[in-house]
């Protein structure tokens, strides 16, 4: 049984919550052409009119294409290259395929859900899962799971589904009885290429996986979301029967297990891995079917983005210490370490307890002791850019105060700091940082204006020349800054499509309330 | 709450269907017809799901009662044997029968407030009831559950509610994860019970509130005769062992209570920096590490770990004598017979054990010993050993003889006589059972454990297919597909029969029973 609720009209307000709502004065001065070394291109994408006012604002993943919906008495979608698609009662998503050349959206009318693709109409429905059609990653194809009932649409009113069907491509599946893992995963996934697709089923006391059409074998839960390896030619899940855990690897059976706790692929290539806990001290790592070395324990396998490398936390019998493991290299046993991860760029990060109080700790990056601080840590964070070879770390200090520590320089000053970026180059570093006195941004050591609010985190443009970000001042206006140079005031901005282009220029989508989207377009001068 | 009257009424109603169990959809067998595998199968149609899918099976300890939730529309409701169908209702939440058979309770509702339903009659509708679950005396005579109002999403104004009296109001309840949240004693006589108010928490006795504490702890353990009951209590960092109401104490910590079958209590403690296994409410050994005591199943023995440094060798003491250091010892236990046995880590990788047996290295194993399965032979004399080797072989060795090279193999059953063995198989063709070191065919995607019957002539198991469907099989002889056979793993019945229930596509339910010979 599923307990589904739409979420409401006030939700979807929210969703756009970036958005500031006071109106432009209709005697602001003309805004000006350019910005620090940018000339700006305005381009008003839509004017809703007609006392319609701007509800919700989608902007593709590639940040090229943008669709917006508006509502006065009913609701419209307008997609750009298309123009405006339909009207309704409610518009409950819209979504794009990750290269933006395709689009969709769901909609309430007349009691039904009704989900579109391309301008079509592929259905009309009672429920449909996630409230979200999703592409495959390449953008060919599209799912979604349906939940039905005999009595029409109940997402707004709670209820429960009497049955589930997938909707691959326009074509439906074989029906079902509840959607394990509903609400703690998507409904459905598609591997890398998106050449597959698997999903979960379950009728009455037992559960399967749906892999490109084909039911797997039954268990009696699902407890980890499935997933494919990177080249799409696997798909692996965990099953439960009886207490015992399998891992399916496509038709294969792995186990049983005491227990799997975790599975993960390699974004490269058809690696495949996963922890086995045992009972009674005992723990090993699966690397593609093979053990890794078995200790008192082991959790937390990663895979390095950048060349595939298998990272994973582990513990000795005897002195219950704790070290990462990398490459079949042991970092040095401690008292007790954290489990590794991995930045975009593959250096590997973790840090050591190093008293019996907690209070102390050391950070390392690739292995290398970068920092070493003490206090709560209630926050902390390790970043690094292999280009240029810096590191940085910050952690909650004893008081209460955020420690910031790039290339062994510490820079403190800030409550808050959630990470540090650097430019692609690594020659450049800025933090976003919250004191008393608001919130600004350091750039390469260097504070910035202080506002209101940070809106977007601060990026670098792919040279390393430029840095931009978004605040909000103290008339609640926002401001793109680039260079430390502030722009003119926009009642709001899309946190999505905000970025450097590859050719170097800035791509900002504006919001002019209570009815215009803009689409913003920065040109570096030579 | 409508009553269809007697299992028996239903049974007459549909009549009882005779059939063998091999090739049965091939070759169906007259009634009373002597299989090949010398068993006769009665099936009984219990209930007729029709449209309703039938979600959940319950079987009673000695499935001799079954009952199950059906589906339909939004809705379910509950069918139980004897009792017929329950009202339909949008929410169900868990169903308990006495040890017996003889009484079930559920929990259900509308999505808001929790109704409780006793053998078919509703008690009351409550704001909340403690893991949704009502309780049995091992008797089935008495029952009862922990319940709370709800006002504005909280809990308050708790009660427990026994045999249908309602308690004093408490501010708060505990209910230990692993325990019922109240414990009756084995003749079903006493019932206790953890509870606060006032900012104080104490046990409920017989009604009776105990010593008050900060927080009370563990779940209570009655002696087998129920004339006493130990249970932790904590205050100002101290902690108490409760036996009724009398405080024995205070320590720094205390874990693992233990109670023998001749009413003797037994649980370590931590005091000033070390730890002492405390027998009858004195300490008898101290060390820096002492810990999981365990009785002999008669009682007269006593067993439990200790380590002399903090990463030093450990040592496994019975009956006074420590035996033999190890890197890492496990904890003790005991065989059904009383014998003595553990597994200590040899080496501090942690993937070489050796297999303890009244002090004595029976076995050294290694591998990645995720797995690692001792058991033995009624008797005692008699054990097998199943472990993982490497990810490729579990290893099975029965009295020194190895048998297994599959990739999952075990735990290994004896037969009631001790004098056969079986267990499970999973290799790259499917799952199946090795019986007396023969391997069968493969039977399914999954297998369950083997059973034996009383006379250690027959084995049993349940296999499920690729698609979930679920036959029995007896002696290797595969039986008729459903989609679900409850229990998964069956049991044979004291005098021979199997008992097992069963539910078909087209969501009815059958009872299914073997017994050897013609019927």
């Amino acid at each position: 049984m599923t307990l589904l609720r739409l979420r409401s009209p006030a939700f979807l307000v929210a969703g756009f919550a970036l958005l500031a709502l006071a109106p432009a004065f209709a005697d602001d001065p003309p805004p000006p052409a350019s910005l620090d070394r940018f000339d700006i291109r305005r381009d008003q994408l839509y004017d809703c009119g007609l006392g319609y006012g701007l509800v919700k604002v989608i902007v593709s993943p590639d940040g090229g294409r943008a669709a917006l919906v508006a509502e006065s008495r009913k609701q419209y979608v307008w997609i750009e290259g298309v123009g405006k698609v339909g009207t309704y009662q409610h518009v409950i998503d819209v979504a794009f395929s990750p290269d933006g050349r395709r689009y969709a959206w769901l909609a309430y009318d007349d009691g039904n859900v009704l989900a579109f693709v391309d301008g079509r109409r592929i259905g009309k429905y009672a429920y449909v899962m996630d409230e979200e059609i999703r592409f495959s990653p390449d953008g060919k194809r599209y799912g979604y799971i349906v939940a039905e009932n005999d009595k029409g649409f109940f997402g707004d009113r709670g209820g429960v589904a009497t049955g589930f069907y997938a909707v691959i491509d326009g074509v439906a599946g074989e029906p079902f009885g509840f959607l394990p893992r509903d609400g703690q995963s998507a409904a459905l996934t598609f591997s890398p290429d998106g050449a597959r697709v698997v999903h979960f089923a379950g009728r009455g006391d037992r559960c399967w996986a749906v892999i490109d059409g084909e039911p797997g074998p039954c268990f009696d839960e699902l407890p980890l979301d499935p997933v494919f390896t990177a080249d799409g030619s696997l798909c692996a899940y965990v099953g439960v029967r009886d207490g015992e855990h399998y891992v399916m690897v496509e038709d294969r059976m792995y186990g049983p297990y005491p227990e799997v706790p975790d599975l993960v692929a390699s974004p490269m290539g058809r690696d495949l891995a996963f922890s086995v806990r045992g009972p009674n001290s005992t723990g090993y790592m699966m690397l593609n079917g093979r053990p890794q070395g078995a200790y008192a324990a082991v959790r937390g396998p990663r895979f390095d983005p950048a060349e595939g490398r298998l990272a994973y936390w582990a513990s000795d019998l005897v002195t219950e210490k704790s070290f990462v493991v990398c490459d079949s290299l042991r970092s040095e046993p401690a008292y007790s370490t954290s489990s590794p991860w991995f930045g975009d760029d593959g250096s590997l990060f973790y840090d050591v307890i190093t008293d019996v109080s907690g209070t102390r700790r050391t950070f390392h990056v690739d292995g290398r002791e970068i920092a070493r601080g003490a206090g709560s840590f209630e926050h902390r964070f390790i970043d690094a850019s292999r280009a240029g070879g810096r590191t940085a770390c910050g952690w909650t200090g004893e008081d209460d105060r955020m420690h910031v520590v790039v290339d062994g320089v510490e820079y403190d000053g800030q409550s808050f700091c959630p990470a540090v970026w650097f430019s692609p180059d690594g020659g450049r570093f800025a933090f976003f940082s919250v004191s008393p006195e608001g919130q600004s941004v350091v750039v390469d050591g260097e504070r910035q204006a202080v506002f209101e609010r940070i809106g977007k985190i601060p990026i670098f443009s792919p040279d390393g020349r430029d840095v931009a970000y978004v605040a909000r001042d103290d008339r609640k206006k926002w401001r793109i800054v680039v260079n430390g140079a502030v722009g003119e005031p926009l009642d709001g901005y899309l946190n999505s499509g905000f970025g450097f282009r590859p050719d170097g220029s800035l791509a900002c989508y504006v919001v002019d309330l209570p009815d215009k989207l803009l689409r913003f377009t920065l040109r570096p001068r030579p | 709450m409508k009553r269809i009257g007697s299992s028996m009424s239903v049974l007459g109603m549909v009549g009882i269907l005779l059939a063998a169990i091999p090739g049965l959809a091939q070759e169906p067998a007259a009634a009373g017809e002597r299989t090949p595998g010398g068993w006769t199968v009665a099936r009984e149609l219990l209930l007729e799901g029709g449209d309703e899918d039938i979600t959940r099976v319950f079987v009673c300890e000695d499935r001799s009662r079954v009952a199950v939730t059906l589906e339909r529309d939004e809705r379910t409701r509950v069918w139980a044997e004897g009792l017929g169908y329950g009202d339909r209702k949008r929410v169900f939440r868990e169903l308990t029968f006495s040890p017996g058979g003889e009484r079930v309770g559920w929990t259900e509702g509308q999505g808001g407030d929790v109704d409780v339903v006793v053998d078919g009659e509703k008690i009351g509708s409550y704001g909340m009831v403690v893991n949704d679950r009502v309780v049995f005396s091992p008797d089935g005579r008495r029952y009862g559950f922990l319940r709370a109002d709800v006002k504005d999403g909280e809990a308050r104004n708790w009660y427990a509610m026994i045999d249908g009296r309602r308690s004093e109001r408490y501010d708060n309840m505990a209910a230990h994860p692993e325990a019922p949240p109240i414990v009756f004693s084995p003749d079903g006589e006493h019932a206790i019970y953890f509870a606060g108010r006032g900012g104080r928490n104490f046990a409920v006795l017989d009604g009776e509130r105990g010593p008050e504490f900060d927080g009370t702890a563990g779940f209570p353990l009655f002696t087998p005769d129920g004339t006493e009951v130990l249970y932790l209590g904590v205050r100002d960092d101290q902690w108490y062992a409760v036996v009724n109401s009398e405080l024995h104490g205070p320590f720094d910590f205390i874990r693992d209570p233990a109670v023998s079958a001749t009413g003797e209590f037994a649980y370590a403690v931590e005091r000033d920096g070390r730890e002492s296994i405390v027998r009858d409410h004195e300490a008898v050994d101290t060390h820096v590490v002492a810990r999981a005591p365990v009785f002999s199943p008669d009682g007269s023995r006593l067993a439990y770990a200790v380590q002399d440094s903090s990463h030093g060798d450990s040592y496994i003491v019975c009956d006074g004598v420590a035996r033999p250091a190890a890197i890492n010892s496990r904890v003790p236990a005991f065989t059904a017979d009383g014998v003595l046995y553990w597994d200590a880590c040899v080496d501090s990788t942690g993937l070489n054990l050796a297999v303890m047996i009244e002090g004595r290295e029976a076995l050294r194993i290694g591998g990645l010993l995720d797995f690692v399965h001792v058991t033995f032979a009624p008797g005692g004399e008699r054990f097998a050993c199943a472990w993982r080797a490497d990810i490729d072989t579990m290893r099975v060795v029965v009295d020194g003889v190895e048998y297994s090279d599959q990739p999952f193999a075990g735990p290994v059953v004896f037969s009631p006589d001790g004098g056969r063995f079986a267990f499970r198989t999973v290799g790259d063709d499917g799952a199946g059972l090795n019986v007396d070191g023969e391997y069968g065919p493969p039977l399914g995607v999954f297998v369950s454990d083997p059973v034996f019957s009383p006379d250690g002539r027959s084995v049993a198991c349940v296999a499920a297919g690729s698609r979930g469907d679920e036959a029995l099989v007896v002696d290797g002889i595969k039986g008729e597909s459903y989609e679900r056979i409850r229990p998964r793993e069956p049991v044979f019945e004291a005098d021979g029969a199997l008992i097992c229930y069963a539910v078909d596509h087209r969501n009815d339910l059958y009872r299914i029973t073997l017994r050897r010979g013609n019927p």
